[in-house]
């Protein structure tokens, strides 16, 4: 019980003064980046140049998502430790509970985390878990400790993020990306265009075939 | 006592531009302040990185040039719910969007700026289904039509040039049997080109040499409605009808108009004259400075969407009302596709792909009173990926094969299948869902005052769609996918979207509840409210904007004439 409760106090100090992205925390993003978009015919691209463009675009996104005023000032709460963190220990919960396909490795557990261990299609039943709010709340780090609102509101655009920042421009920016949103330029044809046969932008297309009818009639 | 403006109103979006052209036709002095950045604009050349001055009131100082430098046409850049350019935040890109939580998943998409939502939106602007306003509404459909006649020749409305996306569209909703629809008063099921606020393409479309530029007047079919339309010669010749660029340079022309982006309404100031509440003023403040200030009008008119009104409302500690920020409707969305064969294709269409990123966004629709709306859908791939493959709450690896379903796959798509099904991008055709969804009481806008940011406590949204929506959408979903399979469509595809989209948000402010039938509000005199949350229900699933904006215009009228003698 108490013990309980020194961990809760500890992950809220956490929460609220952990600026720094913890190394876990990329690796999570990257296996996450991984199962959601893996490139055309290679399952596995971990540590790929692509993984940590994609996880840089979760951290970001999730470290300026909430924005709050605490003692009459504006603070933005970093969310990206603490999502990944719940990742972590709701893949621990998927373990203990026997629901993985896939045998985790261990081995890279230690250094990378329990969610990155896993089998890609067991983190999806990761995130399916979370979802439907089938682990134990009590065992998730502050803000979604005893909190089914923020672990859905999280949960709930991890995917899309995961393909936007795939099959939108945004691997395009190179380097570029780390910079503030108006510093970031295209610097090489985005990946996810290639893929997908998207020839980027364009003025206009000679694409008409007519019309439907020309007027309505009342 | 004097008068800053004759009218304030709160918020350029879909709505609040609309009222401020009226207002400023009848030589009504007119304040428009807006929370978001103003694009296209001489005086705020860099409006994501700097301040600019307080406000403008001349036309001459739009600008296609500066709009076109900033609508970069990439969709992360654009659309970006965190540091887009058409996001719910501060002008400036470094500070965070500004928080809604909602406790049950899913992501609010509005946009800030002038021109509100509308800087994104499609520009489908159909009429409401005249079933789901008579006998339900305080007014009737009949009330409504020469409103909708006014603004769709002021946008204006015309019907969608079609491209190979529209041309399957309506290859398989005939081949489904379905009769094309010839009203734009829709009482019946059918198919129709979308009624459009985008002008016609420009006749160098059919000239195949011909090279476009960005300055043509109409729709040069790039797909880019979504992320920014710049298309034309001037701002006010834009080929999408945004706000900004259809009634925000009328409101200007008028010289009655002023606009103040940046500048965030904090509260509704409130006196009690003979005995009942009116509104005198607002309370504002200054997104990059922090400054605050009040202004004083006759009249106020709210028009900040369907979250922010309400917010407005209880921020103001206005008199409760049970159904203030309730009844919200949101038209459940969902999306199906069918992916097709070259060879099929190159039989129906003599090409062997649609080309989703061609063409407007979406040009085609099907209409069914009493259950909601179809329509086509083609975007870039980043949205258009996050549309069909991620916005469940299953994945189609973990449901049980249930051969009764008329889809080969069902929710959020991942890993290598997603990775093969988006190679299939150039040929896919999908069809966009709008359910007609009931208005519930529970369904809404709450507030915690233990969540605040700095223009005080924020929205926390509530949207449950019942057991009958959930009947409605299925319906739907099964015409959506025979008229793919009729089209040819080799797999089908539904995206089962959770109810996380949040799109079109309106009827959380309802007329005959919170304002009356001139949607002035029943609990405070000369404060009116002109954006969709007005709206009665959710008109049976139509795109809800046409609607607001043929309200805004005739609320505008109703208010000059009770409070200016109708000047
Ligand atoms: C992807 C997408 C596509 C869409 N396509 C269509 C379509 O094709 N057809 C259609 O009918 N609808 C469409 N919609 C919905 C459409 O955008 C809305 O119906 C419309 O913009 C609503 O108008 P509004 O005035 O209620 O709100 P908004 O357009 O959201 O405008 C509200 C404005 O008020 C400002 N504001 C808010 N609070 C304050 C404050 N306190 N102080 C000052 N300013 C404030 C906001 O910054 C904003 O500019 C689409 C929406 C999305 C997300």
């Amino acid at each position: 019980m108490l013990g309980n409760f020194f961990t809760a106090v500890g992950s809220l100090f956490q929460f609220l003064f952990q600026r720094k992205v913890l190394p876990q925390t990329a690796a999570v993003f990257e296996a996450l980046a991984e199962s959601i978009t893996p490139l055309p015919g290679n399952p596995v691209s971990a540590g790929s140049e692509r993984d940590k463009y994609a996880a840089a675009y979760y951290i970001y996104t999730l470290d300026h998502y909430v924005s709050l005023k605490v003692c009459f000032k504006p603070s933005t709460f970093g969310l990206a430790n603490a999502a990944a963190k719940m990742l972590n220990m709701a893949a621990k919960q998927l373990i203990d509970s026997g629901k993985n396909e896939h045998p985790a490795d261990s081995a890279f557990a230690s250094a990378h985390g329990m969610f990155a261990a896993l089998h890609t299609k067991d983190r999806c039943r990761v995130i399916s878990l979370l979802e439907h709010l089938q682990v134990d709340l009590a065992g998730l780090p502050v803000p979604f400790y005893k909190n089914p609102g923020t672990v859905l509101a999280v949960v709930s655009i991890l995917t899309m993020l995961g393909s936007a920042g795939h099959y939108s421009e945004w691997t395009g920016y190179g380097a570029t990306r780390s910079g503030p949103p108006a510093a970031r330029k295209l610097v090489q044809f985005p990946a996810g265009w290639q893929q997908v046969g998207y020839p980027g932008p364009a003025k206009g297309y000679h694409g008409l075939r007519g019309c439907l009818r020309d007027k309505f009639s009342e | 006592m004097t008068y800053d403006a004759d009218a304030i109103i709160i918020g350029a979006g879909g709505g609040g531009p609309v009222a401020a052209k009226a207002l400023g036709e009848l030589g009504l002095k007119t304040l428009l302040l807006e929370a978001g950045p103003w694009y296209g604009h001489k005086k705020w050349p860099r409006p994501n990185e700097e301040r600019g001055p307080q406000g403008d009131n001349n036309p001459a100082n739009l600008s296609s040039e500066l709009l076109r430098k900033c609508f970069t046409d990439n969709e992360d850049d654009m659309n970006n719910y965190v540091t887009g350019k058409f996001r719910w935040g501060h002008a400036d890109r470094n500070r965070p969007p500004w928080f809604r939580y909602i406790p049950s998943g899913g992501f609010i998409w509005q946009s800030s700026g002038v021109g509100g939502t509308t800087l994104l939106y499609f520009a489908n602007s159909p009429r409401a289904f005249p079933g789901a306003v008579d006998d339900l509404w305080p007014i009737s459909y009949r009330t409504l039509l020469p409103y909708y006649e006014k603004v769709e020749a002021t946008l204006p409305v015309v019907a969608a040039p079609m491209t190979a996306k529209e041309e399957l569209f309506f290859f398989g909703a005939q081949k489904a049997g379905w009769p094309r629809l010839k009203t734009r008063n829709v009482t019946s099921p059918g198919y129709r080109p979308q009624p459009n606020a985008i002008f016609s393409p420009p006749p160098q479309i059919t000239d195949l040499q011909y090279k476009f530029n960005g300055a043509e007047t109409g729709c040069t079919l790039r797909g880019h409605c979504i992320n920014g339309c710049s298309i034309g010669p001037t701002v006010a010749k834009t080929a999408k009808r945004s706000t900004f660029a259809s009634y925000v340079p009328l409101a200007l022309n008028t010289g009655a108009v002023e606009i103040r982006p940046n500048t965030f309404v904090t509260r509704i100031l409130t006196a009690t004259e003979k005995g009942s509440l009116v509104a005198t003023g607002v309370s504002f403040r200054d997104t990059w400075t922090g400054h605050t200030g009040e202004l004083n009008a006759k009249v106020v008119i709210v028009a900040a969407g369907a979250i922010e009104t309400p917010r407005l409302w209880h921020n103001s500690h206005l008199p409760y009302n049970p159904w203030v920020g309730k009844g919200l409707t949101n038209h459940w969305f969902d999306c199906i596709s069918g992916i097709f064969a070259e060879q099929d294709l190159m039989q129906i269409l003599g090409m062997p792909d649609v080309k989703p990123y061609v063409g407007q966004n979406s040009a085609a629709r099907f209409d069914y009173p009493g259950l909601g709306v179809l329509q086509g859908l083609g975007l870039s791939p980043g949205l258009f990926a996050s549309f069909l493959y991620t916005l469940s709450d299953s994945y189609d690896f973990l449901r049980r094969p249930d051969p009764a379903v008329p889809w080969n796959f069902c929710g959020k798509v991942t890993g290598d299948k997603l990775a093969r099904l988006m190679q299939d991008y150039p040929r896919t055709l999908s069809i966009l869902l709008f359910t007609d969804d009931e208005v519930n009481q529970h369904n809404g806008v709450s507030f915690s005052s233990f969540l605040q940011d700095e223009h005080g406590p924020i929205p926390v949204v509530t949207y449950r769609p019942g057991h009958k929506d959930k009947q409605k959408r299925d319906k739907l979903a099964a015409i959506a996918a025979d008229i793919l399979k009729k089209a040819g469509a080799k797999s089908i595809l539904r995206a089962d979207c959770a109810p996380y989209l949040f799109a079109h948000m309106q009827s959380t402010m309802r007329m005959g509840y919170v304002v009356d039938e001139d949607c002035e509000t029943l609990q405070v005199k000369r404060l009116y409210i002109a954006d969709n949350s007005v709206l009665n229900n959710s008109l049976g699933g139509p795109n809800p904007t046409l609607t607001t904006q043929a309200l805004a215009t005739r609320t505008a009228e109703k208010l000059a004439h009770k409070y200016f003698g109708g000047v």
